[in-house]
């Protein structure tokens, strides 16, 4: 059966608490099973920590709109990581058009007023001088 | 043994974290502004008394205040850099309760000041301009000359340790 759209943008994942790889879908990223997903990319490396407390692990952590970059491939990604009994379940949910068009906003929307607060500074430093 | 610590920068938007780590570990400076949305960690090793710390930096989109910033991010952290832009006082001028709320919510963390963009700095206006007790040991770097970048981030490497 062919997959829907949303279910092509989601990867989820198993690990233990060493971070082997038990199960994955490989929907965004090609990983081996039996691999370690703490050496994927520093984000996952975090978890290490996180994740070797387990008493303390919340049920559910969400990471949103996180940069990945792996393989050469650039993703923006919302990472849940749940809490199984044995094991973890890390979901990717990847977000990246609507993340792209949301940096473009910001990025216009800070620029102006960057600006604003330059020329501010600029004139400071001339009424100083004055 | 590699260890590996994780250090999130704070601040508001626009004060050069992007700038500070890409210089810290690209060794690269762009003068254009290009806006974090969300999360971007890089990482680089630092070596400290024989001892390789792997520093992975979160660098995260610029916030008002502290308390806007995702939970999550902050997570597992184990050094904070609280950055701000010399020549905005926007950026600074509620420092004391930023720097409130990290002692109060991670008061084991060690976390330090940077005051970025003192390539600004003149005769007239320097580092002597921020005289209050809260600035005091913070760092004054430029990402766009460097100075002072490698020393910041080694310094909190090694304050991870303590």
């Amino acid at each position: 059966m062919e997959k829907s759209s949303f279910s092509n943008k989601i990867q989820e994942i198993q690990i233990n608490k060493s971070g082997q790889i038990l199960r994955t879908d490989n929907v965004l990223i090609e990983l081996r099973k039996g691999g370690n997903i703490f050496l994927l990319h520093p984000f996952f490396e975090c978890l290490k920590e996180i994740v070797k407390d387990d008493a303390n692990v919340p049920k559910n952590i969400a990471f949103p709109c996180i940069l990945m970059d792996i393989n050469n491939q650039k993703f923006i990604c919302d990472i849940t990581i749940k809490k199984e009994r044995d094991y973890f379940v890390i979901l990717l949910f990847n977000f990246s058009n609507h993340y792209e068009l949301v940096q473009q906003q910001t990025q216009e929307k800070n620029r102006l007023k960057l600006k604003e607060e330059s020329n501010k500074f600029e004139n400071r430093m001339k009424k100083n001088n004055d | 043994m590699n260890i590996a610590k994780k250090v999130v920068l704070l601040g508001h938007f626009g004060v050069g974290k992007t700038s500070l780590v890409r210089r810290f570990v690209d060794m690269a400076f762009s003068e254009e502004y290009l806006v974090t949305v969300g999360v971007h960690i890089k990482k680089k090793t630092v070596t400290i008394n024989g001892e390789d710390i792997s520093l992975i930096i979160w660098d995260i989109e610029g916030k008002n205040n502290i308390e806007e910033a995702r939970k999550s991010y902050l997570l597992g952290s184990h050094a904070f850099v609280y950055v701000f832009d010399v020549s905005r006082p926007e950026t600074y001028e509620n420092i004391e309760s930023e720097i409130d709320y990290i002692k109060e919510h991670f008061n084991s963390i060690p976390y330090c000041i940077v005051g970025n963009k003192a390539d600004l700095f003149t005769e007239d206006f320097s580092e002597t301009f921020f005289d209050k007790k809260v600035f005091k040991d913070s760092y004054f770097t430029s990402a766009k000359t460097g100075d002072n970048v490698e020393t910041m981030f080694t310094e909190i490497a090694q304050k991870t340790l303590s």
